[in-house]
């Protein structure tokens, strides 16, 4: 699809970053009780019952009638409660469950510029060159919302949860950050749309039919030989507090984990944190290692579906494995889950990334790397720089 | 170069918004009734007993030392990931001459912390070795002091089976020597 580069009088390629943010809040507020929906539907389906069918045409609405009925439900605070810090753990968690989604890269746009150029502008709300770095910081600072949860409500079983989450967020974030170096040791680069530009080319570089490149086979989930894209799927579980690694929360033996004393509203906060991270998280996993925006194949009838889609397409996949884990594994017990995270996956994911550096050591130099680039080019910059976009303007 | 974070910047602001919007929105439609049975800690429907700012184990703050270690040491992977792929074949052997170095003394590390048993969670990891029962070990073992102003400093092994000894915070608290196991 090519967009003309003015509409209405309006300068479109600068917006494109807040098309891009405005599209994401709405998506993500617009799908999270649908999520809450597939998740109880895909368990009850998978359980043999019948799961939510009340509220709407097959439940569909179940999930919003809650969030309405949890705003008006009673907001309460246990009167031992460090009562500002107990006000500010939700709050963290839901600003960087969704400010942390702000580098995935949706698609890429091409513009028809006045003078005839033609222009590609990442629908991407911050095109940054740490875009990596950025999910990883923001998305870690979750660990504080869980902390300060559990301490803030003095009680027993939330200090517990909490002290359990943080231990289990930042064992799992060493491996997590070690899967994704050897995808950043092969592409050469931590901004997310030149890591999915990275996979863009033939299958291992072998010459085959114009119809694989890009394609299933040429992204990073084969390219880096399959072991990083599983350790980084279990941390990726770990880090969101999901079953099997749902310690913080575990029910049976912690009651609600971090989040006992928070009712009403507060309550929900922690869940839509829970359930923007995890979209986030597999918003991640689809951009290194499942090529993003790409089409599985490069034939007429994938290419013709625009990028984004397919982001959402591989998203929601991340969303069904999260669920087919839920109902199918139980939780690990808790010696268990640091002997998984130190012992087996740390080691692994070192070793591992060790020997793709000395396998990519006969590779010629990579041409699309940002080597430490003078000026790093945004999607605002690019759209500044270009040659005469300025002068008919 | 720093335009490209606005967009970001917004997006900061916007989840702010939606956060603070979520906690007043509640807070304002929600009733305020508190009760003191509502307003107390919840402890399974008995009353709440002491306080949660109690201690806890020193393995979680053990873990988060840790954590800091390796997260440095993984940090300074980053730099270098980046820029491997671009160099030339001369230069990449050099970088990952150096990298075997660094990643061979994160391995000294990692192997002086797992034989300090600082990752194993509890003893039970242990107990599976029986080299760490035999004779021999337990001989070389410094004996077990136990006591307070009380009793005085105990050695255990030389207590016969059975007796009482005073423990070491609450000297009204008295605890069995072990059997036979030790």
């Amino acid at each position: 699809m090519i967009f003309p580069e003015f509409v209405g009088g309006v300068h479109l390629p600068p917006l494109v970053p807040y098309i891009a943010l405005a599209g994401t809040i709405g998506f993500i507020l617009m799908i999270l009780p649908g999520l809450i929906w597939i998740e109880r539907v895909v368990i009850a389906l998978m359980q043999d019952r019948s799961g939510p069918n009340r509220v709407g045409p097959r439940g569909l609405l179940q999930s919003t009638a809650d969030v309405v009925k949890l705003f008006f439900k009673e907001d309460m605070s246990p009167k031992s409660a460090d009562i500002k810090i107990y006000y500010l753990a939700p709050f963290l968690t839901v600003l960087c469950a969704f400010s942390a989604g702000g580098v995935l890269p949706l698609q890429t746009l091409t513009f028809h510029l006045a003078n005839g150029d033609f222009q590609t502008v990442p629908l991407t709300v911050g095109d940054v060159n740490i875009g990596v770095l950025y999910i990883l910081a923001v998305s870690s600072l979750q660990v504080y919302g869980v902390v300060l949860a559990g301490w803030a409500s003095n009680n027993k079983y939330s200090l517990l949860g909490g002290l359990r989450g943080s231990a289990q967020l930042i064992s799992y974030e060493l491996s997590m950050g070690l899967a994704i170096l050897c995808v950043v040791l092969f592409s050469g680069t931590c901004q997310l749309n030149k890591i999915v530009d990275a996979q863009s080319g033939a299958p291992f570089g072998l010459p085959l039919p114009e119809i694989f490149n890009g394609s299933i086979f040429s992204w990073f989930w084969l390219g880096t030989g399959i072991i990083p894209v599983v350790i980084y799927t279990i941390a990726m579980i770990a880090e969101t507090n999901r079953a099997p690694f749902d310690l913080p929360e575990a029910e049976s033996e912690l009651i609600a984990g971090f989040h006992t004393e928070y009712s009403s509203m507060k309550f929900a906060m922690f869940f839509t944190g829970e359930y923007v991270s995890m979209l986030v998280v597999s918003g991640l996993n689809a951009a290194l290692f499942w090529g993003g925006p790409l089409p599985p194949l490069n034939i007429i009838p994938f290419t013709l579906i625009p990028g984004f889609v397919w982001f959402i397409t591989k998203v929601m996949g991340g969303i069904f494995f999260y669920t087919w884990l839920r109902a199918t594994y139980p939780r690990l017990r808790y010696d268990a889950l640091m002997h998984l995270g130190w012992k087996r996956m740390l080691p692994l994911g070192l070793v591992w990334l060790f020997l793709l550096a000395v396998v990519s050591l006969g590779r010629s130099p990579a041409k699309s790397a940002d080597n430490v680039p003078e000026k790093p080019v945004t999607a605002t910059q690019q759209v500044q720089t270009l040659p005469n976009a300025v002068a008919h303007r | 170069m720093i335009s490209g974070y606005i967009p970001i910047a917004v997006l900061i602001l916007v989840a702010a918004i939606l956060g603070g919007a979520m906690i007043g929105l509640s807070f304002l439609f929600g009733p305020h009734k508190p009760t003191f049975f509502k307003s107390t800690s919840y402890e399974c429907g008995i009353d709440p007993v002491g306080n949660a700012r109690e201690r806890f184990p020193i393995k979680f703050y053990l873990v988060a030392m840790l954590f800091i270690i390796f997260d440095i040491e993984t940090i300074f992977l980053w730099p270098w990931a980046v820029t491997y792929g671009s160099q030339e074949h001369g230069m990449k052997v050099f970088f990952l001459s150096e990298m075997a170095v660094f990643v061979a003394i994160l391995f000294i590390g990692y192997f002086y912390i797992l034989g300090k048993g600082a990752l194993d969670w509890d003893e039970s990891d242990r107990a599976v070795n029986q080299d760490s029962h035999t004779p021999e070990i337990k001989a070389k073992r410094a004996p077990i002091r136990f006591g307070n102003e009380a009793s005085g400093v105990v050695d255990l092994d030389k207590k016969p089976v059975g007796d009482r000894v005073p423990t070491y915070g609450a000297s009204s608290q008295e605890e069995v020597v072990a059997g036979g196991k030790r």
